[in-house]
């Protein structure tokens, strides 16, 4: 008649499934908190594992970008733009330099899609499992990819 | 105002019956509910706007987004109309990972709505319970897309990851972890005693109504209705299954189409989704999963596209239909979304009608409505409000569809 | 004046004591839930947190209420909730009013803070609290027949028995029903004893019977309108009304007490039967509280009446045949 009540006799007896990331009780505050665990002072409970495939916050390397603009292009979530660096000075009468076209990408308004990794020619975008970004500030330096 | 019968109830748009953005309006007399309406379009966003700028490999990622839970319903329904449009032919691999994704998508999105029926009847432990056993397809998901919720897997012609052999045992643990679950959770929703009483005979849905109304998935399923878009049209890997409709004479009861019915059909959704997942890593054939693997390609290739198409889909919640026109620009000129809850709410009036007002939560949550899914309407004018008739409605709808055809 | 000084002395510290048991048990009743449904809980002190920010809030009046009704009913309920404990035994402990009250007393004592609730629930104005405030009375309709018919027969049983004063807690507090039956009516009182578990969550309003205040489809019902302090009040009086009805029923249903078997006598023997006696509170409370609204749903408004009136209403039919036989078997008639 109450199947559950067999359920819960079992469980009971058992360990909860929760993960208690990042303290098991609520700190006084979380920046203090989290302050002490920068120091040492405390451990942080790790959060439940990502598989390797995640997709996480974006790894941008501007030495291999060519500037296409193809990501931007791809981007749903427009939240790539790019940037146009001036044109430095020439080194020498056969060097021509050229303005230097790079991207930036704003971890706020990103969907993590990965779309932008996908059509990157030189492969200069790639995917790291970090997840763990939010901020009250989205211009915040952890929040702007160059 | 209260003391005088009958009296009015509302419900919403924000309740803790109904954790969606939809007003209800329930008349009441003692507990017995004598009629109700309902106003949806409380939570308009403008995706289908947001579309019309974007070009079709953007707006694939973007119709993840529509719904939290149906992630890939929207992105695959998009993708098939394209696809038709652009005359791209999936390879078989890329079909079964699609299906492989939509079914696991089912099972989460069943123990999803299993865990809010439980709640809405007050059974908070199976809501936990159901919620916790959740999370195994969720993470069978992760292991399979990269993400938990928003999949983003569907590309236009095919699916932008494939299942490798090393990703093989960790599905299977999950899929036998839910064969051996499926007892078990059949025991605690189909033989409770407070649910049997709670659900047996409430919110009633006939065949003629679910079939006069157009319900979609379950929810006609659960009245004996026998529409499964999966083995009327068969798409993806579907084709090669053999499927049939759920409807409750599995569990060897009558068809009543109450709310004990939808609970049937939809835990017995999950044993087929296992069986169907299981089958097709069986089966999966060699060879790419995309069309063309370099997303520039994609992209001109619908570029130079022109035509319309619908691509449908059977989401957990029923038939999702995606009608998509391009003509050779980047940005389709129209978009047009119709999710599976568009179908299923009409019927709300007619099952609340006559219920117990404890049965409302339950009865409301019966046909698993999504209502960001839903609304694709808002119209503003000054705050004040008003109601199209059918006839307003319509002509407008001409007018609309005469200023594309120009 | 003394014997006055000391009721009121008395009363504040049974009230205190009361409101600290009851809100350690809402703390381990919501921990052993946790536990049950795989989750890891709030810590024990959470309930008096809760009720320590209620108390900083604000209380807001709603526009439809009648203030005054709406204000007073918080405390209607806690002060009635509190006079249930004045007439009380606990442990070896007399009641603090002495022999002034008996059974009955306490039987329409306990309906107050329900009424409480109602009128506060129909002064709010809200169609929310109106709903759950009617079937508020009619579950105290429907679990008011099974607890009356068990106290009766209980206090008859004893009366055939020629114990003097039957409905004195006093008198049941020295004279264990248990004892005085045999074994017909063992099965009877053990058949009481699973009425009783059943009526405690009903009087509580705890699922399965949380109709009046139905999170899901009431919002919280009668208490919609109420809060900051008035909620406060309320989750007091609650607390507090937990213990009292739990009390009332190891009273009469699990009288023993620990000081006989060490053989202790005068205030260490007092102490070690209020201890005792709370160590019962919290394992009744365990079981036919926590299990029970862990394990089920709630019912609708209709099946509860039909539960109450029937199934439980059968089963007291069952105890008082069962108690006469045994009465009739024993001698006393």
């Amino acid at each position: 008649m109450f199947p559950m009540l067999k359920e819960i006799l079992v469980q009971s007896v058992k360990k909860p499934v929760t993960n208690l990331f990042p303290a098991a009780r609520l700190p006084k505050t979380i920046t203090g908190f989290l302050g002490k665990v920068g120091e040492g002072k405390a451990e942080l409970i790790p959060p439940v594992e990502t598989p390797a495939a995640m997709r996480g916050k974006l790894l941008y390397d501007r030495n291999l970008c060519n500037g296409c603009g193809l990501c931007m292009k791809v981007c749903p979530a427009h939240a790539i733009e790019q940037v146009v660096y001036p044109v430095p000075p020439a080194k020498d009468a056969e060097d021509k330099p050229r303005a230097q076209k790079r991207v930036r990408i704003y971890v706020g308004n990103c969907i993590f899609c990965g779309q932008c990794i996908d059509i990157c020619p030189k492969g200069a975008i790639s995917q790291s499992p970090d997840f763990l970004l939010a901020t009250e500030d989205r211009f915040a330096e952890s929040q702007i990819i160059e | 105002m209260a003391g005088k019968a009958p009296y009015i109830v509302p419900v919403g748009p924000i309740h803790p019956a109904l954790k969606e953005p939809v007003h209800i309006e329930l008349t009441v007399v003692g507990e017995e509910v004598i009629s109700a309406d309902f106003t949806p379009g409380q939570t308009h966003r403008g995706i289908e706007w947001m579309g019309l700028s974007r070009n079709p490999v953007q707006i694939v990622h973007l119709t993840d987004r529509i719904c939290g839970i149906c992630g890939v319903t929207h992105s695959l329904s998009f993708a098939r109309a394209v696809e038709q449009i652009a005359d791209i032919t999936v390879p078989e691999r890329g079909d079964y990972v699609r299906t492989i994704i939509a079914e696991f998508e089912r099972i989460q999105s069943h123990l999803l709505w299993a865990g809010v029926a439980a709640h809405e009847l007050g059974f908070d432990t199976l809501f936990y319970l159901a919620w916790r056993v959740r999370e195994e397809a969720m993470d069978a998901i992760e292991v399979i897309t990269g993400n938990r919720v928003n999949y983003d897997i569907i590309q236009i012609g095919g699916t932008r990851r494939d299942i490798t052999e090393d990703q093989h045992a960790k599905i299977r643990k999950c899929l036998n972890t839910y064969k051996d679950l499926f007892a078990k959770l059949k025991k605690l929703f189909l033989e409770d005693a407070v649910i049997k009483s709670r659900c047996v005979g409430t919110g009633l849905l006939s065949f003629e109504t679910a079939m006069a109304y157009s319900a979609v998935g379950p929810t006609s399923r659960a009245s004996g209705v026998t529409a499964d878009l999966r083995v009327d049209y068969p798409y993806c890997a579907y084709g090669d299954l053999d499927i049939k409709p759920v409807i409750p004479t599995i569990y060897g009861s009558d068809v009543n189409g109450d709310t004990y019915d939808r609970i049937v059909v939809r835990i017995f959704e999950i044993a087929q989704s296992i069986e169907i997942i299981e089958t097709c890593l069986d089966n999966m054939p060699q060879g790419p999963v995309i069309w063309e693997e370099k997303v520039a390609k994609i992209l001109s290739a619908c570029k130079k596209a022109s035509g319309e198409a619908v691509g449908r889909h059977e989401a957990p919640r029923g038939e999702a239909v995606h009608y998509v026109v391009m003509d050779g620009a980047e940005a389709p000129i129209a978009w047009k979304v119709k999710a599976s809850s568009y179908s299923n709410l009409h019927v709300w009036p007619i099952i609340l009608k006559g219920a117990q007002l404890a049965d409302i939560p339950v009865i409301v949550a019966s046909v698993d409505p999504c209502l960001s899914c839903t609304d694709r309407v808002a119209v503003t004018d000054n705050g004040s409000t008003k109601i199209f008739t059918k006839e307003q409605l319509a002509k407008m709808s001409y007018e609309k569809s005469r200023r594309m055809m120009q | 004046m003394n014997i006055i000084l000391s009721a009121v002395g008395g009363t504040v510290v049974l009230a205190i004591l009361a409101i600290f048991v009851g809100l350690f048990l809402a703390g381990i009743d919501r921990r052993i839930v946790a536990h049950m449904q795989a989750r890891m809980g709030p810590p024990l002190s959470q309930p008096f947190t809760d009720v320590k920010k209620l108390f900083a809030k604000q209380s807001i009046v709603p526009a439809n209420a009648i203030p005054w009704l709406f204000n007073l009913m918080p405390v209607v309920a806690l002060a009635s909730s509190i006079a249930v404990l004045l007439y009380l035994p606990f442990g070896s402990l007399a009641p603090i009013l002495g022999d002034a009250g008996d059974m009955i007393l306490v039987l329409y004592l306990l309906i107050v803070p329900s009424l409480a609730l109602v009128i506060g629930g129909f002064a709010s104005g809200s169609p929310y609290a109106t709903v759950g405030a009617q079937r508020e009375m009619v579950s105290m309709i429907a679990y008011e027949l099974p607890l009356a018919v068990s106290v009766i027969i209980i206090a008859w049983r004893l009366m055939v028995a020629n114990v003097a004063n039957p409905f004195s807690f006093t008198t049941l507090m020295e004279t264990s029903v248990w004892d005085v039956v045999g074994p017909l009516g063992i099965v009877g009182l053990l058949i009481l004893l699973i009425l009783f578990a059943w009526i405690t969550p009903g009087e509580l309003s705890k699922v399965p019977f949380d109709t009046p205040e139905a999170e899901t489809e009431l919002a919280g019902g009668i208490l919609v309108e109420y809060s900051g302090r008035n909620l406060g009040v309320f989750s007091l009086a609650q607390a507090v009304k937990t213990v009292a009805m739990i009390a009332f029923g190891v009273i009469i249903l699990l009288p023993w007490n620990l000081s006989p078997v060490f053989g202790l006598t005068g205030a260490g023997a007092a102490a070690v039967d209020l201890v005792f006696f709370f160590v019962k509170v919290v394992i009744v409370s365990i079981f036919s509280v926590t299990v029970v609204r862990t394990m089920m749903a709630r019912f609708r408004i209709t099946q509860v009446v039909k539960v109450y009136w029937f199934i439980f209403g059968g089963l007291g039919i069952a105890a008082i045949i069962l108690l006469m036989l045994d009465a009739f078997l024993m001698g006393g008639l």
